[in-house]
């Protein structure tokens, strides 16, 4: 980037002390001229990409959705709150991991989620899963009979101490980062950066 | 007059008439909707972003005081949601190796009017992608938005010298970046 480009975008973005000074080499200078319209058309295409609009129908839904979804968590509010006090037990243990974790190496996720879940036993895992809202209109919906019930409970605990675990915590794990407070996330982000990471 | 109207709506949802909410947010659910698109670069977190603002609207508009405008506390609420949203994303990514593309593929074949018209916000997307947090706000607020710094420093909290700063840093960067698209 030249210096003219360097003044030009510092008069675009109102850092000009002397303003009428840069207005009047814009008339009386051509090459600069010609460089603040190619820096402006480059701004206006940039513009343009922002000029677009979404199908009516998206917009014509938001307000039921907004109310229902207002609804849903009205009804699930006591039952709610149980996966919130895992979910933020949860991302303690993500915290305590970052900084724990020798960072010399990049690690991959399913490792990350099995230290996360070496301390958390299967008990507790089921019944947040018992708590989900989708897991609750399959498994607890009054249509299925209780020995359908109690055969999927022991599928599921089967699952959670003899199988992978993380492949089915996966299901959760946007719960956890999205339980951080933005202290706790600060705090990471900032683990992160000291480490290089991004 | 925009405010003269916001100030009856409010009054009246205070007094207890829900379909008074339902005109605020039909009125301010583009400005929302947009500014956390352009902010959070995919439409499923805008998504998100756009129904946790205006609950925050139906809970909080009992007590809104009018300090300042509604549009004004809108993009205050939006705008902080959005960058955590971002900050909470780039943790994902590093933990769970989330591929924010394959997100963005789900189920949105039928919300653009046009092919062109998903084209541009992705070639839109992978400009304002490249800026920090700070960047992006203060040049979608006053680029997209078309904000004025004082304005954008009610929003933001920061002084409009150090709005310009980072306004002409992100131009900068966007127009190196624009030299390939």
């Amino acid at each position: 980037m030249n210096e003219n480009h360097e003044l030009i975008l510092k008069y675009l973005a109102g850092l000009i002390d002397d303003e009428e000074s840069f207005k009047k080499r814009l008339e009386a200078d051509e090459n600069f001229a010609a460089e603040f319209k190619k820096l402006s058309a480059g701004m206006d295409k940039v513009d343009s990409f922002g000029k677009v609009e979404l199908n009516d129908n998206y917009f014509n839904s938001m307000i039921p959705k907004v109310r229902s979804s207002m609804d849903k968590k009205r009804s699930f509010i006591g039952r709610r709150s149980f996966i919130y006090s895992v979910s933020t037990a949860m991302a303690t243990v993500i915290i305590f991991l970052m900084f724990n974790i020798n960072f010399s190496s990049r690690m991959h996720s399913d490792e990350v989620f099995t230290e996360l879940m070496e301390d958390y036993n299967s008990e507790e895992l089921l019944s947040v899963i018992e708590e989900d809202d989708y897991f609750s209109m399959f498994y607890l919906s009054d249509n299925l009979s209780e020995n359908y019930k109690s055969e999927v409970s022991l599928g599921v605990e089967e699952y959670l101490v003899f199988d992978d675990q993380s492949s089915l915590l996966s299901l959760y794990r946007d719960e956890y980062i999205d339980q951080l407070s933005d202290e706790e996330m600060e705090l990471i982000l900032q683990k992160l950066d000291n480490k290089n990471f991004f | 007059m925009v405010e003269n109207i916001d100030f009856e709506l409010i009054n009246r949802f205070k007094e207890g008439e829900e379909q008074a909410f339902n005109l605020l947010a039909a009125k301010y659910q583009k400005q929302v909707y947009w500014h956390a698109r352009r902010m959070v670069g995919n439409h499923i977190d805008a998504d998100d972003v756009t129904q946790e603002v205006l609950i925050v609207m139906y809970k909080k508009l009992k007590d809104f005081r009018f300090d300042s405008s509604l549009s004004t506390w809108l993009y205050k609420v939006t705008s902080t949601r959005s960058i955590n949203q971002l900050r909470k994303n780039k943790v994902k990514r590093f933990v769970f190796l989330d591929d924010q593309e394959s997100m963005e593929l789900q189920g949105n074949e039928n919300l653009y009017k046009s092919v062109e018209d998903r084209e541009k916000l992705d070639r839109l997307d992978r400009v304002l992608n490249q800026l920090p947090h700070k960047q992006r706000q203060v040049f979608v607020l006053r680029r997209f938005d078309g904000l004025s710094y004082e304005e954008i420093a009610e929003i933001t909290g920061k002084s409009v010298g150090g709005l310009k700063a980072n306004y002409f840093h992100a131009l900068k960067k966007v127009t190196e970046l624009m030299e390939n698209e």
